[in-house]
């Protein structure tokens, strides 16, 4: 039988299931109620936020800069807390080591940063396996970038721009895994604890006093020290950890201004549920008219696309155009691909030589098509087919080597209708 | 409670994502309270269904500073008393004789699947009194401090206080002569 104090235990955790279908159903009576509500009424504008933080218990505890000095002079007080908590943070690290899955949600609070979703798949030894990052337009609700990343390739869509680039090159490998880097609350304790040891942060644990109130550990950098941006001001990392499965939940990152305590942003994580299968497969969300740009992995960057020297980026344009034709008509599919970002002779062939290209006819001025979507050249090119002359007229979009668009030299990205 | 005031700051600005999380995270939590107050899930169903979509109608009366959780848990218990009224208009039966009647009745498609342990739960809610059932029931489920519910019930925090220990007891009486949950 059970303890009689459990009672309120036994209430509090009662467990209830309930059917996917109606869930479903249910919430989208709620959203089409929301929706009905925001087309008759304008949008209401609640409180600053930074009023409502500024209230908070958080930021009555801390005043402004002098907190940085107060916790550098309690240090020891703080170290001796983490020290004789019944926590140890090596539960969390070793609770990672089982999980496989991490869903990630950034809500940005300034207007400076903007929101991040992120998918990430561990392989056994921990590593990531796959990737998903949406990053969403702080400006317009539509305007988002979708990358995901795998075995070394990582896909882009712009929907937005209608463009979907593929970076076979490993350019953007280091970005995607840093990026996951920073969003994995694992690598985020490693990282508190190497600056603390450094003397670049100060830990503090704070345990809840009921047994299933979150544990908080409070990593508080000091200016400058923060991911070594120099420009940061102080920077209090808040890992908010599940006292029950161990696993940080939620990260709050705040800012000490001199006058207050900035909450920036908040990192809440879903481990180990699985995700819906096509996550990764961002290839079905793709529309067909999309306007496809590879960057193919070559083996000297500098012999890709022209150099743009001294000429202006539209005759440096219209230069990579007139080789790229003058190559197709000689045949010389391999100096086509280079020019092509270096796709492989066979690809080129198989793409353009079924249009046995005569003559290039002209190359009109830059188009700028605007809200965001990449400019092109429409140009006239003669065919033959069948031993008949014929007009063909395509855009040609030009840009610079690499999905980086770091390097000096331009290259045709795509050949559209 | 960060998360949530970030929540309810964005549904207020028109986040629908904001809304389903909170949808989301309080859904089962509401329905655990509606289903405990009825003990009847059909009616607890509509009862949460009604509450969502109140809250999607008037995002305004969302305070940022207040308590999500309580806030929910309130609207559910107003909706039950509600729903209590209506049925003691048409009843046939008292609120404490209708309630399991119907908490077994199998319906095409259920929204709270309500295991062993919620049954039981539930079954034994339905032996007390139904204001201290409801004070008991909002203070630990919904989290509500016994003044909100005091101000809510429109009675004194003394017999709040007194309801909340005189259901425990009863609940515990009952429970401790079942089996274990």
């Amino acid at each position: 039988m059970r303890p009689s104090e459990n009672i309120e235990k036994l209430i509090r955790d009662v467990p209830v299931d309930t059917g996917a279908e109606i869930d479903k159903a249910v919430l989208g009576d709620v959203l089409k109620a929301f929706e009905n509500t925001k087309e008759t009424t304008s949008a209401k504008v609640g409180p600053n936020i930074w009023r409502i933080i500024m209230r908070s218990r958080i930021t009555k505890l801390a005043t402004a800069a002098a907190m940085v000095i107060v916790a550098v002079v309690l240090s020891t007080t703080f170290l001796d807390k983490s020290v004789t908590s019944a926590y140890a943070v090596e539960q969390t690290l070793k609770a990672y080591d089982d999980i496989r899955y991490l869903h990630v949600y950034y809500y940005p609070c300034t207007d400076d940063a903007s929101a991040k979703e992120a998918w990430i798949q561990y392989d056994e030894n921990g590593d990531v396996e796959k990737l998903r990052a949406n990053l969403y337009s702080k400006s317009e609700k539509n305007k988002r970038t979708e990358m995901v990343w795998s075995e070394g390739i990582t896909l882009i869509w712009r929907r937005y721009q209608n463009t979907f680039e593929i970076d076979e090159s490993g350019d953007y490998t280091p970005v995607m895994l840093g990026f996951a880097k920073s969003i994995d609350p694992k690598q985020a304790i490693e990282y508190a604890y190497k600056n603390q040891e450094e003397g670049k942060c100060q830990i503090e644990i704070e345990e809840g006093s009921r047994d299933n109130e979150p544990i908080r550990i409070t990593a508080r950098y000091l200016p400058g020290k923060y991911c070594t941006v120099k420009s940061l001001p102080a920077i209090h990392d808040v890992l908010v950890v599940d006292p029950m499965t161990k696993l940080v939940i939620r990260k709050e990152v705040y800012k000490v201004l001199e006058d207050r305590i900035e909450l920036h942003g908040v990192y809440k994580a879903y481990d180990n549920q699985s995700f819906d299968p096509n996550i990764f497969d961002i290839e079905k969300e793709i529309s067909d008219d999309a306007i496809r740009v590879v960057h193919y992995k070559v083996d000297d960057v500098n012999e890709v696309g022209i150099d743009e020297g001294s000429l202006s980026a539209e005759e440096a344009g219209h230069v990579v155009i007139e080789e790229f034709f003058n190559a197709l008509i000689e045949k010389d599919y391999k100096k086509a691909g280079r020019l092509f970002g270096g796709m492989p002779p066979e690809e080129v062939e198989l793409e353009f030589g079924r249009f046995n290209v005569m003559r290039l006819v002209s190359i009109g001025d830059r188009v700028k098509r605007g809200d965001g979507l990449p400019s092109h050249y429409p140009c006239v090119v003669e065919i033959k087919e069948n031993g008949n002359s014929s007009q063909w007229g395509p855009k040609v979009c030009i840009g610079k080597v690499g999905p980086l668009r770091k390097i000096n030299r331009l290259r045709i990205d795509a050949v559209f209708q | 409670m960060i998360e949530d005031k970030l929540l309810i700051w964005k549904f207020r600005r028109g986040s629908s994502d904001a809304l389903s999380r909170i949808y989301e995270k309080y859904r089962n939590n509401l329905l655990r309270i509606a289903s405990g107050l009825l003990n009847d899930t059909a009616a607890a169903d509509d009862v949460v269904h009604d509450c969502f979509v109140s809250l999607a109608q008037s995002p305004e009366k969302l305070r940022v500073n207040g308590n999500l959780k309580s806030y929910l848990g309130t609207c559910v218990a107003n909706r039950v008393r509600n729903a209590n009224l209506a049925r003691q208009r048409k009843a046939t039966s008292g609120l404490n004789d209708a309630a399991s009647a119907v908490s077994n009745a199998k319906r095409p498609e259920q929204w709270i699947i309500a295991g062993e342990r919620l049954r039981q739960l539930n079954d034994a809610f339905a032996q007390v009194p139904y204001e201290q059932r409801e004070v008991v029931i909002l203070h630990l489920q919904a989290e509500m401090k016994f003044r909100a519910i005091a101000k809510s019930q429109n009675v004194s925090i003394n017999t709040v206080q007194s309801r909340y220990r005189y259901g425990l007891d009863k609940l515990r009486s009952i429970l401790d002569s079942e089996v274990e949950l």
